[in-house]
């Protein structure tokens, strides 16, 4: 975690944010952790932060499914609005529509929630650690 | 009716059984004989007229050839009976009774025999006309019949007539009367008049036309028919008859469409069922993530604070998630495979096949196989997405299923079979008995549930992703030796044609 400061985690299951923080505060404890549930909040969020600090040296990890408006909506915001944080894609299941979808709105990475908590280390050392990716992304992968 | 006049007929005048015949023979003998003597006393000799009563007989009786010999007979027989009573009986026959008397019997029994064989056949030619007339009037039935309840229209017309017999169906086609289609020219109910042309000339040239599509004019409106007709001729090979039929297609333009609905119903159906399981696999997923994640989370951080039958219990449900996941991912998978867009395009082999071996380098380090890949293996007509899969499973598959302590061998090869191209993938895994193979490909089927773990889905991915792809799959097994999975698909256009197929 060299550029990485902080992290927003836009997910509507509590237990899945509760998981993600809780991987994160046991490798990446020092990075800022933020959570919201939906686009609109996450939106507000993003707007005060870019007014407050910036948006420099964040992460955003986006659920496509969300209650509302979908994570795509939430990308597709970011780039009418310019704001130039990068973001990953995460599923419940993948499929290659969505995964195309969303690298055409600009995401960094398209990953399946995995069931498995050593796995969720993994794929966060691949967002939170992009130097130390292999050539051949396994998290961009997808079905289809 | 007719039975019985015969009958009557026949018991009035022919008298049938030999004996009888005999019997009534005899019989007018005896009345001869024994009314002879006193007649011959009174009528003196009028003993040819008395000789006339049994050859009469004899001749009815027995036809011409008796009439005959009864009256050649009773000459000698009457002069018998005339020395019987004392008289000179050949002298009186020649010269009293007379040559001429006893030729006049003669020829009265031969005509009267004559006249008994007359109807005799008369009888018999009436018997066989009322027999060919009946027959006849059945098979007039069963074609009238044929004719009349016909579901499809006919006609008969008559060269220079028009139209002289019309059944049901064509009057309900045409919605008109019997007596309003009579005489009416076929020819006036093609709308195009070249429709018509055309069907004269072919009955004129071939005799027979047949489902010559033209379009009708039916009652008030056009409708698309075929037509079929032949001409029937007499003796001469003249035309005596025409005989057709006409289907309304328009009719079948309907059950053609009612088909397509049905189709689109079902293919509605099937896609809703599809869209169903997605999504609940995707929910089963979602709840997998949280239980799995948080299992192994205690597993990998605070393995070490629970007692030990914890630890085992926490171990359970960590490999049960796992498997749980794979479960869901191959439903997933198969939903995906069924319901993706198709790409088709030219895919190679060689980078398919390498590329799906990639993502089971794990497997194959693991467990220490031989992998052995044909050069060349071509190129096929296909979604690379979809073959993608189909080779992942097969290959994993073929990885997986053999026995502890045997090192798997997989060899990989092609070759053009007729018009495809196959794709054999051979293994020397634990194969099945023969009899187990179309039990490989239903879904959730796990045939060695014991020994190997899975989920019974991977097969069924495969044939359903072949089928989409117009391809086919298939096995040859033998248990313990290993199995040969096969796949044939249209090979690639030749480059230059991409994107016309």
């Amino acid at each position: 975690m060299v550029d990485v400061d902080w992290l927003l985690l836009v997910e509507d299951d509590p237990d899945h944010r509760v998981l993600l923080e809780e991987v994160l505060r046991r490798h990446w404890p020092g990075l800022g952790f933020h959570e919201r549930p939906d686009v609109a909040t996450a939106t507000r969020w993003l707007r005060e932060r870019k007014a407050d600090a910036g948006l420099d040296g964040g992460v955003l990890v986006v659920d496509v499914g969300l209650g509302g408006p979908s994570g795509f909506h939430l990308l597709e915001w970011m780039d009418d609005v310019d704001f130039e944080v990068p973001a990953v894609v995460l599923t419940a299941s993948r499929n290659a529509m969505d995964a195309e979808h969303a690298f055409h709105l600009g995401a960094a990475g398209y990953f399946q929630k995995p069931v498995d908590f050593g796995d969720y280390v993994n794929l966060l050392r691949q967002v939170l650690e992009p130097e130390d990716r292999d050539d051949e992304d396994e998290g961009t992968h997808y079905g289809g | 009716m007719a039975v019985e006049r015969r009958n009557l007929f026949r018991a009035s005048l022919i008298i049938e059984p030999l004996w009888r015949r005999w019997g009534l023979a005899l019989l007018s003998l005896a009345v001869y004989a024994v009314a002879f003597v006193p007649l011959y006393g009174r009528a003196g000799v009028g003993v040819s007229a008395l000789s006339l009563f049994p050859v009469v007989v004899l001749g009815w009786l027995f036809g011409a050839w008796g009439g005959l010999l009864g009256g050649i007979f009773s000459v000698p027989l009457n002069a018998l009976l005339l020395s019987l009573m004392g008289e000179p009986g050949w002298s009186m026959v020649v010269g009293s009774v007379g040559a001429e008397g006893s030729a006049l019997v003669v020829v009265v029994g031969s005509v009267v025999g004559l006249l008994r064989d007359l109807g005799l056949r008369l009888d018999r030619h009436l018997t066989e006309w009322r027999r060919a007339e009946r027959a006849l009037r059945e098979t007039e039935d069963r074609y009238r019949l044929l004719f009349e309840h016909s579901r499809d229209p006919m006609f008969v017309s008559r060269p220079g007539e028009g139209i002289v017999d019309a059944n049901d169906a064509l009057l309900r086609l045409f919605e008109r009367q019997k007596t309003n289609l009579l005489q009416v020219d076929v020819t006036d109910f093609f709308v195009e008049a070249a429709d018509g042309e055309r069907y004269w000339q072919e009955l004129e040239r071939a005799g027979f036309v047949e489902d010559l599509p033209a379009r009708l004019r039916v009652g008030g409106e056009v409708m698309d028919c075929l037509v079929t007709a032949s001409a029937r001729r007499d003796g001469q090979r003249r035309v005596v008859e025409y005989q057709g039929s006409i289907r309304d297609v328009s009719d079948n333009h309907t059950l053609h469409a009612l088909a397509e609905r049905r189709t689109r119903e079902l293919e509605q159906a099937v896609h809703e069922l599809e869209a169903f399981t997605y999504s609940v696999s995707h929910d089963l997923r979602t709840h997998l993530v949280t239980m799995g994640g948080f299992a192994s989370m205690l597993w990998s951080e605070h393995r070490e604070d629970l007692p030990g039958q914890a630890q085992d219990f926490l171990g359970r449900i960590v490999r049960a998630s796992r498997r749980m996941d794979e479960f869901v991912q191959d439903l997933l998978q198969y939903s995906r495979v069924t319901r993706a867009d198709l790409e088709p395009r030219r895919v190679e082999l060689d980078e398919a096949v390498s590329e799906a071996l990639s993502t089971l380098e794990g497997v194959v380090a693991d467990r220490q196989a031989r992998v052995s890949v044909e050069d060349d293996l071509g190129a096929v007509h296909a979604d690379a997405h979809l073959l993608g899969r189909v080779l992942e499973n097969l290959l994993s598959n073929a990885l997986k299923f053999v026995p502890e302590g045997r090192t798997p061998e997989v060899a990989v090869r092609s070759r053009l079979r007729g018009r495809r191209l196959r794709l054999e993938v051979e293994d020397n895994g634990v194969g099945v008995e023969e009899e187990q193979v179309p039990r490989m490909f239903q879904a959730f089927e796990r045939l060695e549930p014991a020994r190997f773990r899975g989920t019974g889905v991977g097969l069924t991915i495969v044939e359903r992703a072949v089928d989409r792809m117009d391809g086919e799959v298939g096995v040859s097994s033998k248990r313990d030796e290993g199995s040969t999975f096969w796949l044939e698909l249209p090979p690639a256009l030749p480059s230059g044609f991409e994107g016309q197929g």
